[in-house]
Parts: C-alpha cells; structure tokens; sequence
C-alpha cells in the first residue's frame, strides 16, 4: 500500500514540472460555482465522548484549466452552520449567579455551540494527466482543510495540510452532459490540534503560535488516514457554453492520537453548480 | 448499464450517508455506571492538582463507584458525583447538570458562601468616589479623597493589545495621584495575560513571578515542561508611587494571578481578605450524559514554587468587610488602603 502511493506521488511530482507543447486550441477554462447543503460528523474522544452533526451552507468557487491531456484545478470551499451533539441537540447551561449586597441575584444563561459555530474551509490545487486516451487522469493535489467548532463545551480547531494522491474518471454522455469520479487520499500531512488538554498556556508567543509549537505535528497514512470523494454531473445550456450541475462530495478522514482518543470524521454534502 | 451503474452509485452514496457506527469510532455508552467512569477517568488523567492537594483519586474511585449501578437515577448519579468531586476542593471545578432541577455547583469554598456580602461597587461610587469614570473594557476609575488614586478591575477578560489604550487613559487620570487602590474584588477572571500586561503597567523592572505547567498526557506525571511568567515595563510609561491591592474571598484565577505578579513589587501592599486559591486555567468538557464539567488542568505556582491552589493569597493586612457597614456606605478595607497610603 505504501510504495503504490509512493509511486503515485513520485508520478505527481514528475508531471507537475514537465514542459508542455503550445496548442491553444485544446486549453479549456472552466469557472464553476456551486453552492448546497453539508452535513459534517465528527467524534473527537480528546474533545468530547460526544457524536457531534453539524448542517451547514457550502459555497465553492473552482477554476479547471484542461490542456492538451493535462488537468490543473484550484478549488476553495466554505461551509458554515451549527454544531449539536447528535444525541442531546441544542443545550443551554444555566448559572444562578450568587445574589450581591443587596440580595440581587441573576441567572446567566449559555447556549452550547449557538448558531453559526461551525466553519470549515477547504483549499485545493491539483495536477492530474490523462492515461492513454482513456477518461482516467491521475496526479496529485495540495489540500488544505481547516475547522473551527463548538465541541465539548468548549471551542475545537482542527487544520490538516497535505499532500494527495488522486485519480479520476470523466465521461462524455451524449452532445451535452459530462459526468465524472474524483478519488483522492492523503499521502503526507502536516496537522494542527488542540494539545492534551486544549490549552497551550504559553504566555510569551500568543494563543496562534502556541497551539502550533504544542500541537503540530507531521502524520503519515498510518497515523491519519483521509478520502475524499467527488461524482458530479454537468449538462450544457442550449445556445451556451454554460453548464449546470450537481456534485455529491464525501468526506472521511480519522487520526489516532493515543489510545482510546482517536478523532474520526465524515461529511456529505449535495451541490448545485454553475459552470461558466 | 448505466441504469445499473447509477443504482449502485446510489445505493453506495445512501449508504455513505449513515453510516456513523461504522465509518467514526463509538462514542461513550450513556448509562450510569459509563458517565461515573467517564468523569472520574477525564479528572484522573486531566486533573493537574492531585499531587499539590494529597489526594488520593484511586481511592475516591473505589469509594463512589460501589454507589452507582447501571440502575441508578439522575439524582443518584448527580449525588455521588458532588461528593466524589467536593473532595477536591476546588473552585475551578464544577458540574452543570442538563436537568433543571440538579442546580449547577462547583467544589471550592466560594460553593459554601451564599452571597458577596463584602464587597459592592456601587458602595465606592455612591459613597467615595465623587467624579468616577470607565474605561471598556471594565476599568472603573477615579481619585478619592486626599489625592488617592482608585482602580477597580471588572474583569480579565481581554488580551494584553486591547488593554494598553484605555490603561494609558487610566494611568494619565491618575498620575499625579500619590498612591493608587487597585481593587480586584468582585467580578470574575479571565486571561493571565492581561493580568499580567496590568501589573506590567506598574513596575519599571523585571520581575518573575510565577511557574505554570499543564497536563500534556494521561499518566500522573506528564506535565509540560514549566513555562515562568515575568513582568517587565508595559506601555510607554509605568505608575510606580506606592499601590495598595483590594482582595477577598471572591478574587479567583486570573485576578489571583494578576495578585501574584503584583506581590513581586516591593511598593504593594494587599488590604482585605485571602484570595479564593483557584489558580488553574480550567477546560469545560462533557459527559455521555450532556453534562457539563469543568477541571483544573495545572499547576500554577509562584516563581519560587509555592502553591496557594485550594488556599488563596492571604493579604498584608486582613480587614474583613461587614455585611450592616456596607449596607450603611462604609468599605472598611478601602478606609484601610486610604489610610496606608495617607
């Protein structure tokens, strides 16, 4: 398992840095928007013994340059919503705070992981060739990923920067629709998580460069393994070089962090898109 | 054959979309028995203050888990757990039931105090500061009588970059002052680095303080390596006449760290009552149940090792507040600070 992906990524560095003819007949430029719905799930033993579900708004803008038999894309995705435990859902903690001088007293109230306390962002840019003449491309691809959630009853981060794999597949059906398969997994990363306890308590350096001098650290597949799926399909507009569409992307990914702790995640999400 | 290719396709993508049990590791059983073990397990490898408190946990284990069955009610459970976690008399500690009839508490000495009867702002401002102003983020400031400057710090709740305009404000009101009451009594914590941006604002010279280390693993003794914490001079100018500091009972975390840095300046004096002796940074986790808990996850000290965790930071000079004097308008500590720094 370990020398195919050494294999594919050695092929990724090799095509990535080849000279191209010119033939400006065959460069293709796609923009493509697309915009829809995710549900991301993760369970996070170090954070919480808690399943957390989160449903979220995912825009994503990509830019695909398709030349000769070589495929460059650029790909950044934004997804925001709440965060819940799947069991409990939405909690509020209540503190009856002490009465004063004067035997006032308030309650303070505090809703867990209120609306919009879930942001995930992905950033992407991979090279893929063509095989043969075949709709199979292979290459690689330089992720990264980022989320920020309530989780646990407190705050939870988690960065992942890596470098992929990827194979896909892309078929013409008919004058006007297109479908393709994208698999890619990650062969290297380099990984942000909140240390032990959550807490850096590095006074000097700030709160951002403490959590990366305490809790970063370079993983290989056998410690954090990570897939992503991509199946979409485009149909071209009548009288125009737009296409709509829809995506099915997932998700998985999961990181052993000492025994009993592991972090193991997944997502879904369905999109619209708009190509330009 | 495309037909069939997009059933699989389908049933394939249904599949990926529930598959929790197969594609995330199992989450923590919720009954009883599993939320005691949980909780106690989350306190044995987190729990930074076993050592400095002589605690034995295993033993507490032993002792509380024979009271809990995977029959046991809320109210049970709720009850073992409030025995089990008072024994670490700890005000950074504490349990936030889901149910509304379980109240929330936490386990230190400020859980047995019913309500602040020593302190009130409005006292000062009614009855002794004549002009007072404030400064966000929760600066309170004025000059009493006799040229005493008065300080009182709501809270530390903000980080040091967005501390140093408004203590320029603060510190230019009061620099011709002859002394200043810098009063950390009521509020709450906050960042130990605003607390210890604050005091920087009061020396001249480098001082260190005190030494932190946190939990970095599940064994007794995986602490990080110490990190020491010094004050130095902040800000483009520094107030160095003679400071009295106000605490009592109430003054917790950050303002204690903030009491800490201030007793390395040899022109403070602390007037009032101890500290609460909850030092900690405090992380909020949960159980399989829903509820919440928090645990101190360190050890903080003075530069020179000593631990005031579970104890507090007795004053210089003890005045204790009374309840019918500061309902009649008298802070006897404040008279005591104006009267030091007459």
């Amino acid at each position: 398992m370990n020398s195919f992906f050494t294999k594919l990524l050695a092929f990724f560095l090799c095509t990535s840095f080849q000279a191209i003819a010119q033939d400006n007949t065959l460069i293709k430029n796609d923009f493509r928007l697309s915009t829809g719905y995710e549900n991301f799930r993760i369970l996070d033993l170090n954070a919480s013994p808690l399943l957390y579900s989160s449903n979220n708004l995912l825009v994503g803008l990509d830019f695909e340059r398709n030349k000769k038999r070589y495929l460059w894309s650029l790909n950044g995705e934004l997804s925001v919503g709440n965060s819940q435990s799947k069991k409990h859902g939405v909690r509020t903690a209540v503190f009856p705070d002490k009465p004063n001088l004067y035997g006032e007293a308030d309650t303070t109230e505090y809703e867990l992981n209120p609306f919009l306390s879930f942001v995930r962002f992905t950033f992407n840019f991979s090279a893929l060739k063509q095989i043969g003449h075949s709709g199979f491309f292979v290459g690689g691809k330089i992720g990264n990923h980022f989320n920020f959630s309530g989780l646990g009853a407190d705050s939870w981060f988690f960065n992942q920067l890596s470098l992929q794999a990827a194979v896909r597949y892309q078929k013409e059906i008919g004058i006007n629709s297109k479908i393709s398969a994208e698999l890619s997994t990650s062969a290297f990363s380099y990984l942000l998580r909140q240390p032990y306890t959550l807490d850096p308590s590095l006074p000097d350096i700030g709160y951002f460069k403490a959590y990366l001098q305490t809790g970063s650290f370079f993983a290989s597949p056998n410690d954090f393994q990570h897939f992503n799926f991509n199946l979409s399909y485009q149909y071209s507009l009548k009288n125009s070089k737009n296409k709509i569409g829809l995506q099915y992307q997932f998700m998985w990914m999961n990181h052993s962090f000492l025994e009993n702790r592991n972090l193991s995640a997944y997502s879904n999400s369905l999109s619209l898109t708009y190509t330009l | 054959m495309t037909r069939k290719i997009f059933i699989t396709l389908s049933l394939f993508i249904l599949a990926l979309t529930s598959c929790d049990k197969v594609l995330l590791n199992e989450e923590v059983s919720n009954d009883p028995v599993s939320n005691f073990d949980y909780l106690w397990t989350e306190f044995n490898e987190k729990y930074g203050l076993f050592e400095p408190k002589s605690i034995n946990w295993d033993s507490a284990y032993y002792h509380y888990r024979s009271k809990i069955n995977t029959s046991s009610s809320e109210e049970e459970l709720y009850a073992v757990l409030k025995d089990m976690l008072m024994l670490l008399q700890d005000d950074h500690v504490g349990l936030v039931p889901t149910n509304p009839n379980l109240p929330p508490f936490t386990t230190g000495h400020l859980s047995k105090i019913d309500c602040m009867k020593d302190f009130d702002l409005s006292v000062i401002k009614n009855h002794y500061l004549a002009d007072f102003k404030f400064e966000e983020p929760f600066f309170t400031y004025g000059i009493l009588e006799g040229n005493i400057g008065y300080i009182h710090i709501e809270g530390f709740s903000d980080m040091p970059k967005n501390l140093e305009k408004p203590m320029d404000i603060v510190l230019e009101h009061l620099k011709d002052t002859k002394g200043v009451i810098v009063d950390v009594r009521g509020g709450y914590g906050g960042e130990d680095l605003a607390g210890q941006y604050i005091a920087g604002r009061f020396t001249k010279e480098y001082h260190q303080y005190m030494k932190t280390r946190v939990k970095n693993g599940p064994g007794p003794n995986d602490f990080t390596q110490p990190e020491f914490w010094s004050i130095n001079q902040e800000g483009d100018f520094q107030y160095t006449n003679s400071v009295v500091v106000l605490t009592h009972r109430f003054t917790i975390s950050a303002r204690e760290t903030f009491c800490l840095a201030m007793a390395t300046l040899p022109q403070v004096t602390f007037v009032g009552d101890t500290t609460a002796g909850a030092f900690s940074n405090q992380i909020n986790r949960e159980m399989p149940n829903g509820w919440g808990f928090s645990i101190s996850i360190g050890q903080w000290t003075t530069a020179n090792d000593i631990s005031y965790e579970g104890i507090g930071i007795p004053p210089d000079i003890l005045v204790q507040n009374k309840e019918i004097d500061l309902l009649a308008g008298k802070d006897e500590a404040l008279e005591k600070a104006i009267e030091l720094l007459n």
